[in-house]
């Protein structure tokens, strides 16, 4: 089991007012090579459980185990090791760094674990050639698309060869089309080099691509399903 | 490869080239500050104490004890204005001088600190040539014994102190000028007692507008004659083996000889203070240029820190440490404090060299010298060093406590 998640709570301080409960005990469980997608309406609690999961927020009560790893347990160093190295992040938004070319927004995941200078360029621009940008790794993001910056975002995500690549809305700011290229591309990686994938979107056909689907409702989970037994749904809002 | 803190540091620093040259170039204004103003302070601190101290003066003199108490107590209870007068008037001592000056030069002569000792004998006198008369010093000297004491050789032309006969005198350039008189030439010196005939035999440049203006050297013989006071003198002057020991030596002979005995911190008290207070003001405002540099790029890197809040919330996120946040921003205020600090070093270095080319003309009436020079001081150029560094290493410390606190999650969603 790659990912494990006991119990958790989240509540955000609200003072005076009561401390406001999102996460109310969730669990759940994922394996790897899985490809997971988490749906469900506006402030059910989905972004905030990929944060928890991905270490960038901590939980209110609860473990989360990543590889075997209580992963809120370790230290500042070790967690900050521990995410880089074993956890890639794709956002709704394109989070690259401006003044950095694609190829250098790619290795940046490398350099920062230290990892020789020759090997990540290789590693970035064997990534990017994956992603259909081998034309573009000198440029800056304002001279490529949205997709195109999408596409870099998750060659970022995978330059360390992470145990678990999480996505938040990856396709939310795209167009159909361009959306739609980003989730093949999940696909693709998922099948063909076995990533494990956790997912958030509000989108039912971007849900659909995943192998199973974890519906949240209200901080709860609702439902937990391989795909083929989600219903067709319009879109979560 | 270079690490990435620093290749990071470097391309944050060339994106916005204009802001980043506007940082190097307030903190190279800075630099320019705290090292000319120490740096012109001390140059004129030490041109003033070289010119009145090293080439005009003795370290120490040794004066006969003035021994005023039971007569001053006797003048108040008798009225006497006049003798009043001429207790307080303690500018130098009328009438009075120092028996047994070869073995008391002897004794001076043996205490640790004490270089060279030479007799002279001073006073106050009139001189004239035609119309134009003037009041000035005349001090009569042994020269190779003074010339021991006080270096003035370099005040005559060749450097070399004239043998004077009898009847010779040297005179500074400005007395000359004002008498309107030359070399050769002669002049009428009157003392209180006497007045005689004495031809110039070299004029001399001492540097100091005073010493140029007003003093006179005789022969030692020819002084006694003037001011009548048989073999005696009026003091010793003493060399010290370097001008800081003149303290502990007068303090020994002080203690010793029982007489009057005067340093050229006691001659020089009212410049010496006067330059003490220009030092603290140069020194509170190398501090308060140093605080506003401080604060100033304090300020610039917090809105570094501002404006690149998704950046370094990206770096966070994909594992970099706080450490990692606060090197870089270290480094680029690293960057900075080197190009800002050589550039306020050859700056300030470019207008010392301008200044002994072309020395600084000040008045020479309210300063005792005309001109002077800044030259480089190292602990001028080591504070400013130092300072400027504290500045960038506290601006980016402080900045990047500010970054590293940054939660990831806050900035990237906008919370």
């Amino acid at each position: 089991m790659l990912l494990k998640i006991d119990n958790l709570y989240k509540r955000f301080n609200r003072y005076p007012a009561e401390p406001l409960e999102v996460l109310h005990g969730i669990d759940l469980a994922i394996e790897e090579r899985e490809f997971v997608a988490l749906v469900g309406p506006s402030g059910a609690g989905k972004t905030t459980l990929l944060n928890i999961v991905s270490t960038l927020d901590d939980p209110s009560d609860g473990a989360v185990t990543i590889a075997g790893v209580d992963v809120h347990r370790l230290g500042q160093r070790e967690l900050n090791r521990f995410r880089n190295r074993n956890l890639g992040f794709i956002f709704q938004d394109d989070l690259l760094l401006g003044h950095l070319t694609a190829i250098e927004n790619v290795m940046l995941p490398g350099r920062i674990a230290r990892r020789h200078g020759a090997a990540s360029r290789a590693r970035a621009k064997e990534l990017l050639t994956r992603v259909g940008l081998g034309d573009r790794m000198t440029h800056l993001p304002g001279q490529l698309s949205g997709g195109q910056r999408q596409r870099v975002n998750l060659a970022r995500a995978l330059v360390n060869s992470p145990a678990l690549l999480l996505a938040d809305e990856p396709t939310a700011r795209l167009d159909q089309a361009t959306g739609r290229g980003i989730v093949q591309l999940l696909i693709e990686l998922n099948e063909q080099l076995g990533v494990t994938i956790l997912m958030v979107t509000h989108e039912r056909e971007v849900a659909a691509s995943a192998k199973r689907t974890v519906r949240f409702v209200d901080g709860h989970v609702v439902s937990d399903e391989p795909n083929a037994a989600v219903r067709p749904r319009g879109p979560e809002t | 490869m270079m690490p990435f803190e620093l290749h990071l540091a470097y391309r944050n620093l060339v994106r916005q080239p204009w802001q980043s040259a506007a940082m190097v170039f307030g903190l190279a204004l800075a630099v320019v500050v705290m090292v000319y103003i120490p740096s012109t302070l001390a140059s004129f601190y030490d041109d003033m104490i070289d010119r009145t101290v090293e080439r005009n003066s003795p370290h120490v003199t040794v004066w006969p004890r003035e021994k005023q108490t039971g007569r001053i107590q006797a003048a108040l209870r008798h009225q006497r204005r006049s003798a009043l007068i001429d207790l307080t008037d303690r500018s130098e001592p009328r009438n009075r001088y120092l028996n047994g000056h070869h073995a008391l030069a002897e004794t001076v002569a043996s205490t640790p600190g004490v270089v060279a000792v030479a007799s002279f004998v001073q006073g106050n006198a009139a001189v004239s040539r035609g119309r134009v008369h003037m009041g000035i010093t005349i001090q009569g000297v042994e020269s190779r014994q003074y010339g021991r004491v006080v270096n003035y050789a370099r005040h005559f032309p060749d450097e070399r102190v004239p043998e004077l006969g009898p009847s010779d005198i040297a005179i500074g350039f400005r007395m000359a000028d004002k008498l309107g008189v030359h070399v050769g030439q002669q002049l009428r010196v009157a003392t209180a007692l006497t007045n005689r005939l004495l031809r110039v035999k070299a004029i001399f440049r001492s540097g100091y507008y005073d010493k140029d203006l007003q003093h006179a050297y005789v022969p030692l013989k020819t002084a006694q004659l003037l001011f009548r006071t048989g073999n005696e003198v009026s003091a010793l002057a003493v060399r010290c083996t370097e001008l800081h020991a003149a303290s502990a030596v007068s303090k020994d002979l002080d203690a010793r000889l029982g007489l009057k005995i005067r340093n050229w911190r006691d001659d020089n008290a009212a410049l010496l203070t006067e330059i003490a207070t220009v030092q603290r003001v140069a020194l509170f405002i190398n501090v308060l240029v140093a605080l506003v540099a401080s604060v100033g790029m304090a300020n610039v890197f917090s809105m570094f820190v501002l404006n690149r809040q998704k950046e370094l919330a990206i770096l966070r996120a994909v594992g970099g440490s706080r450490a990692s946040l606060r090197g870089i921003l270290l480094l680029e205020a690293g960057f900075i404090w080197i190009v800002g600090t050589i550039i306020g070093f050859t700056a300030s270095l470019a207008v010392m060299v301008f200044e002994q080319v072309h020395p600084y003309q000040i008045s020479a009436e309210t300063y005792g010298i005309g001109s002077y020079a800044t030259a480089p001081k190292t602990l001028a150029f080591v504070s400013a060093g130092v300072l400027g560094v504290l500045t960038m290493v506290l601006s980016a410390w402080w900045s990047g406590r500010r970054a590293a606190r940054l939660s990831p999650i806050d900035v990237i969603f906008g919370r």
